[in-house]
């Protein structure tokens, strides 16, 4: 068998090559179905991961913000939108009073403008060092010391204008470093201490877009995150800081159901994606068995003459699977071809278009996706075949080469 | 005797009614035996030729190779004799379109497991034939001779001990059709048997052995032995 084996392949590849126009058709339909898949894929994964790691570096079990603030807040979290809400730090002094909780840290948001004034409108994310267990942990991963006063470091998309500097407000800044890529909304924002944020709220400038403030930076807070204690329920914590601080302007969300909504969107997202990819499936492998039929009864002839000229009726089926899985192939590849080269030339105009916080585009993920995708257009195409396969294998080889309809 | 039919019978139904395509036949043939058979188109040559290179199954009636009941084989049996011993080569058109010449003489061998210098042996038939030139061009820039005559070629690349050939010189002008002639004396004189059909009785020569069909019988005309 070894024998033949090449010869099945070179008579397969001499049939597609001299049938162009049949052989791109069929491919085509591959293609999508491939393309279909490697997208489908891509996107979910993208959606469902952006909230996975959003929700790992936060690393907080229960959230706390204004009143009706939580979608603002998810959004900021998860879609890089900017925030300025803030309540009084004093209301703080009540959560020492719930049980549960372990420690807890705040973090103050100030959105800058698209404007004269400001390099861009980023937002920015005040932290205390002292209470701290999001952004200080992640700098001492990376071996940076805290900002100090004027000092910002910036997620990893942010690209000042000038390295090292940066305006807000009519103020020039120095961006110490750079963190990690986290696939977050982080990864867009500045991050500094109250010292920083004082300096931004005493400038002029500030005072003109948003008023003189009311208050000093130390005494407003945008959000609180809250570590449980081992064995605690978050749910049990957020009931008891809604109900048991009375005229309270807060509300606490267990950080799952702060992202219910993206949640559900990705859930939803998924849905769509399997549903789309099951109709999809089924409309190739019916449009490719048609074809693969309706051709191999314009070519009985072709494999009768074979068949007299003792080649065995297994092996005439053999060429026509070749056929498909070469065809299988070649749209598995285009396809991933495809995808990877939109990804690394166009996936931020695609994250804007999309409206995604971010796309997964880790080299080994897309070798992974793009490998999926191949064995999907590979066994579609191969299973499309099976039907005119065993036709001509089962057939007579005087009615093939009579050239009679199978 | 290396092929011997004894009483062949093949019936079709057609128009709700039995037929017999091919009636009783009885042939014999020798090693290196150059035949003939003639008749009027429909009266059941291809048919025989289906029958002896196990294409059809005998309703009734023994074929026998180098003394070997064949009319029992199956499908899978005869696959092997139409690779190694019998050449069958078709009426009408009967290249592969998608190979080169070349391809189209070697391919199929390779595909039944047959190894060997076939390049080789392609290439000496087609100088043979005057298509050495030829052999990397496809079917459609041949002409209809060229491509009878590409045909045979790979008939006897494998060197077969018995070729079949149906109406091998129909559509083709009295040069080519000489060539073709020329060409199966010749591999008989080596040790080949032929046996082909015509419908055109001008071919005959006397050192030919000449059967002639009529309405699926078949009739011993004159023998070369």
């Amino acid at each position: 068998m070894s024998q033949t084996r090449a010869p099945i392949l070179r008579l397969a590849k001499e049939n597609l090559k001299r049938r162009p126009v049949r052989s791109w058709s069929m491919l085509f339909l591959v293609f999508v179905l491939a393309f279909a898949l490697f997208a489908t894929t891509v996107l979910d994964d993208s959606f469902k991961g952006s909230l996975d790691t959003t929700l790992a570096r936060l690393g907080a079990d229960v959230i706390v913000v204004p009143e009706d603030y939580d979608q603002e807040l998810a959004d900021s979290l998860f879609l890089g939108s900017l925030s300025d809400f803030h309540f009084e730090r004093s209301w703080l002094s009540k959560l020492d009073e719930i049980e549960g909780i372990e420690t807890y840290t705040t973090q103050t948001y100030i959105a800058t403008l698209a404007a004269d004034c400001c390099s861009a409108a980023t937002q920015l994310i005040v932290f205390d060092p002292e209470t701290d267990f999001i952004i200080k942990p992640w700098l001492e991963e990376e071996g940076l010391p805290l900002p100090g006063p004027g000092e910002f470091y910036a997620g990893w998309q942010i690209l000042p204008a000038e390295t090292g500097k940066i305006t807000f407000f009519g103020q020039d800044y120095r961006v110490v470093g750079k963190l990690e890529k986290s696939n977050t909304a982080f990864d867009t924002c500045l991050f500094m201490t109250q010292d920083t944020a004082q300096m931004i709220m005493d400038s002029p400038a500030y005072s003109a877009a948003f008023g003189k403030p009311q208050a000093r930076a130390e005494e407003l807070v945008s959000s609180v995150m809250i570590r449980a204690k081992a064995g605690a329920d978050p749910k049990a914590i957020a009931r008891k800081i809604n109900f048991g601080i009375k005229d309270s302007p807060l509300r606490a969300y267990p950080t799952l159901d702060v992202f219910q909504t993206f949640e559900v969107a990705a859930k939803a997202m998924n849905g769509y994606s399997q549903s789309l990819m099951i109709i999809i499936l089924l409309v190739v492998i019916l449009a490719l068995t048609t074809i693969f039929t309706l051709t191999i009864n314009e070519r009985t002839c072709e494999f009768g003459l074979l068949a007299s000229l003792g080649v065995p009726r297994r092996r005439l089926g053999a060429v026509i699977c070749v056929e498909a899985c070469l065809l299988g192939l070649g749209g598995g590849l285009l396809a991933a071809l495809l995808g990877v080269i939109l990804l690394a030339f166009f996936k931020m105009p695609l994250q804007l278009a999309l409206d995604l916080p971010r796309i997964a585009s880790d080299p080994l993920y897309l070798m992974g996706v793009s490998g999926k995708s191949l064995g999907l257009a590979l066994l579609v195409a191969f299973l499309a075949s099976l039907y005119s396969a065993w036709r001509i294998a089962a057939a007579e080889p005087a009615e093939l080469i009579k050239g009679a309809e199978l | 005797m290396i092929l011997e039919c004894h009483n062949l019978t093949r019936t079709f139904r057609r128009q709700g009614q039995d037929f017999a395509a091919v009636k009783a036949v009885d042939i014999s043939l020798s090693p290196g035996e150059f035949a003939v058979i003639t008749g009027p188109s429909g009266c059941g040559k291809s048919t025989l030729f289906n029958l002896l290179t196990g294409l059809l199954s005998p309703t009734s009636g023994q074929i026998l190779l180098n003394g070997q009941d064949l009319s029992t084989y199956r499908q899978k049996q005869w696959e092997q004799i139409r690779a190694q011993e019998i050449a069958y080569i078709l009426q009408g058109h009967n290249l592969l379109d998608n190979l080169t010449v070349r391809d189209n003489i070697c391919l199929p061998k390779r595909l039944v497991g047959l190894g060997g210098d076939l390049n080789s042996k392609a290439h000496s038939l087609l100088a043979e034939f005057g298509l050495a030139q030829m052999a990397e061009e496809y079917p459609a820039n041949l002409s209809f001779g060229e491509r009878r005559r590409v045909a045979i070629a790979r008939a006897f690349v494998g060197q077969p001990q018995l070729v079949l050939a149906d109406e091998p010189t129909s559509d083709l002008d009295p040069v080519n059709a000489r060539l073709v002639m020329d060409f199966f004396q010749r591999r008989a004189q080596e040790g080949q048997t032929i046996l082909i059909s015509s419908h055109k009785l001008e071919i005959l020569a006397p050192e030919l052995t000449h059967y002639k069909m009529t309405a699926g019988e078949l009739e011993l005309v004159t023998s070369q032995n």
